[in-house]
């Protein structure tokens, strides 16, 4: 499923709004990103906030479905992946990636779960970075640059 | 079946269609005693077998009815439910991360379960623009007032929609205690702190569930360790089971050990008995709601805290839990033993308390004793766990053997020696089979030592 940006009418007129903390200037090249989140509020951060760097995004919310969407893709650039997923673990994800289709795309692991041997374990894997949640959305962002160029 | 609503109108109908079944086949079972069919000479029995038939057949249909409907209208309301929540999650998103205009106030229950959904994942600025957002619309005041079970006009507005006409009274208040442990606002910890004094368990419970995650994203280190020390005040008026406890604990995140300090280093809590808790936790509670319970006494609390401290790995409270290993209560005993264990460490004053406890009545503080007398000095250990092989507890001898085997270098050569010469034919049995696991034997040797006895 690929979340597109709806205008709001209700957001039509912006009074007393800030600057956004991530300004749509500061592009850089647009990379293709598999977000593999259950929850819904974390899925909607990380689709706006990567949305808004400029990055095209695709959501999966279950295992099934990443699945499916990792066996028919081969084009992307990262893939933040949720650890605890409906249908099973998110590791299973990163095995597949790695062990059975052999692919060095770049996986941020984005988990409620602090526990060292889950972070632990998820870089043995074959991980490329381990962020807990709650997170800050700017930093998520500058993680996600450092491995998409 | 789990129903969020409903439930009155489900107790009616099942009431009504049971009653009218049983008044039927009560009517025919009448009329079936002999000599008593004749006091319903308007009807016979063709007639009220029929008749019996027909209403268990309508209620079948009634209630089967009744199920499917109420089945596909949940799905139809949790459906809408969840696309007010995804629509709410995005405007609210956008307000955050790209400084869109806010919703002007009323906001509906969607709304703000929806952020506070957002408060759970976002930390940073975003996080305290969150904040900003859950204080201005009043979800707070909101809150505090439905856990605090007052009766109110107007607040429902403000709860999740599916639950706001179902859950009453206690669910309702639960329900605001999970909102609020999920917004952590500090101004609401004075009111859920109160909260420990209720008369119901489930709502001191979720009471503590939410101060503990309030305590852990309190802005400054003052802050938190003023809400530790009022939290470590009223927590006996909690009397809350040791895992419930425990659990609390470990959602206190950094502020933990804070906690746990202060708990363990308490003179009054470790010196109290069951009593003299029981009395001075009443004296608190009477200002409360509840004068009158049974308390657990401070067992449950020491044992949760001595168990966080292992779970933790606190080592800096390592000495403190030492003191525990010969408390009067053997719950806390085993517990002590049980962190110093996890920690790896055993202070010094606690050597004597330990090798006490390998010969401890209750057996459970000697199945803790035997897996940490590991960290005993080794020939102490080796002598204690050689005779702890031959308790009459399987578990302690599982405890002993299991123990032997981690002590290098003579652990496994004293274990060979029980397998051959141990008085204790259980004792042998048990040395064999540490020494089979541990790959220390193979099943030909082991079968060997079993038929020699």
């Amino acid at each position: 499923m690929t979340h597109s940006l709806k205008e709001d009418p209700t957001f039509a007129d912006n009074k007393g709004g800030r600057e956004p903390v991530l300004s749509p200037d500061e592009e850089p090249p647009v990379s293709r990103i598999l977000v593999i989140e259950d929850d819904l509020a974390v899925g909607k951060v990380l689709t706006v906030t990567l949305q808004l760097a400029g990055h095209e995004v695709r959501l999966a919310r279950d295992l099934y479905s990443a699945r499916d969407v990792l066996q028919q893709h081969d084009d992307f650039d990262a893939v933040v992946l949720d650890v605890n997923l409906p249908d099973g673990s998110g590791f299973d994800i990163l095995r597949l990636l790695r062990q059975d289709l052999g692919r060095e795309t770049p996986v941020l692991v984005l988990s409620a779960l602090k526990q060292e041997e889950n972070v632990i374990r998820a870089l043995e894997l074959g991980a490329n970075d381990y962020v807990t949640k709650p997170f800050g959305p700017r930093e998520l962002l500058a993680r996600i640059r450092k491995w998409t160029g | 079946m789990w129903r969020r609503y409903g439930d009155v109108l489900y107790a009616v109908l099942l009431s009504v269609v049971l009653t009218a079944e049983a008044a039927v086949l009560a009517a025919l079972t009448w009329m079936f005693l002999p000599g008593l069919a004749g006091l319903f000479p308007q009807f016979d029995l063709r007639t009220m077998l029929l008749a019996a038939v027909a209403m268990t057949a309508m209620a079948l249909v009634v209630v089967a009815g009744f199920v499917l409907a109420y089945h596909s209208f949940s799905a139809r309301r949790e459906r809408l439910h969840m696309e007010a929540l995804d629509v709410w999650a995005d405007r609210w998103v956008r307000v955050v991360i790209e400084h869109r205009p806010r919703p002007e106030p009323p906001i509906p229950g969607a709304a703000v379960e929806a952020l506070l959904d957002l408060r759970e994942v976002l930390r940073g600025e975003e996080g305290e623009r969150v904040d900003e957002l859950i204080r201005l619309y009043g979800v707070a005041k909101a809150l505090v007032s439905q856990a605090a079970g007052a009766r109110r006009k107007g607040l429902g507005r403000l709860l999740p929609r599916p639950r706001r006409r179902s859950f009453r009274g206690t669910a309702e208040r639960l329900d605001s205690l999970e909102a609020l442990a999920k917004a952590r606002l500090p101004e609401a910890f004075p009111a859920m702190l109160e909260l420990l004094a209720d008369s119901q368990i489930t709502v001191r419970l979720m009471a503590l569930r939410g101060l503990a995650r309030t305590i852990a994203r309190m802005p400054t280190q003052t802050d938190k360790h003023r809400s530790a020390e009022a939290l470590c005040d009223r927590l006996r008026v909690a009397d809350l089971p040791g895992g419930a406890i425990e659990e609390c604990f470990l959602l206190l995140e950094d502020t933990a050990p804070m906690v746990l300090r202060n708990l363990l280093e308490r003179p009054g809590l470790s010196s109290l008995g069951v009593e003299e808790w029981a009395a001075d936790t009443r004296g608190i509670r009477r200002r409360g709601k509840a004068p009158g319970f049974r308390t657990r006494g401070p067992g449950s609390l020491l044992r949760a805290a001595l168990d966080a401290t292992g779970r933790l790995k606190l080592l800096e409270l390592g000495e403190r839990a030492g003191e525990f290993v010969t408390y009067q209560d053997p719950e806390v005993r085993a517990a002590a033993i049980r962190a110093l264990g996890r920690l790896g460490y055993l202070p010094q004053a606690a050597e004597p308390g330990l090798v006490a406890a390998l010969q401890d009545d209750v057996e459970f503080v000697r199945v803790q004793a035997a897996h940490t007398a590991v960290l005993l000095p080794p020939e102490t250990a080796t002598a204690a766990l050689w005779e702890l092989l031959g308790d009459q507890s399987w578990w302690v001898r599982r405890g002993a053997g299991e123990s032997l085997a981690r002590i290098t270098g003579i652990g496994v050569q004293e274990l060979g020696r029980a397998a051959h010469s141990h008085p204790d034919r259980y004792a042998r049995q048990m040395a064999v089979q540490i020494l089979l696991d541990g790959g220390h034997l193979d099943a030909a040797g082991a079968r060997r030592l079993r038929e020699a006895g």
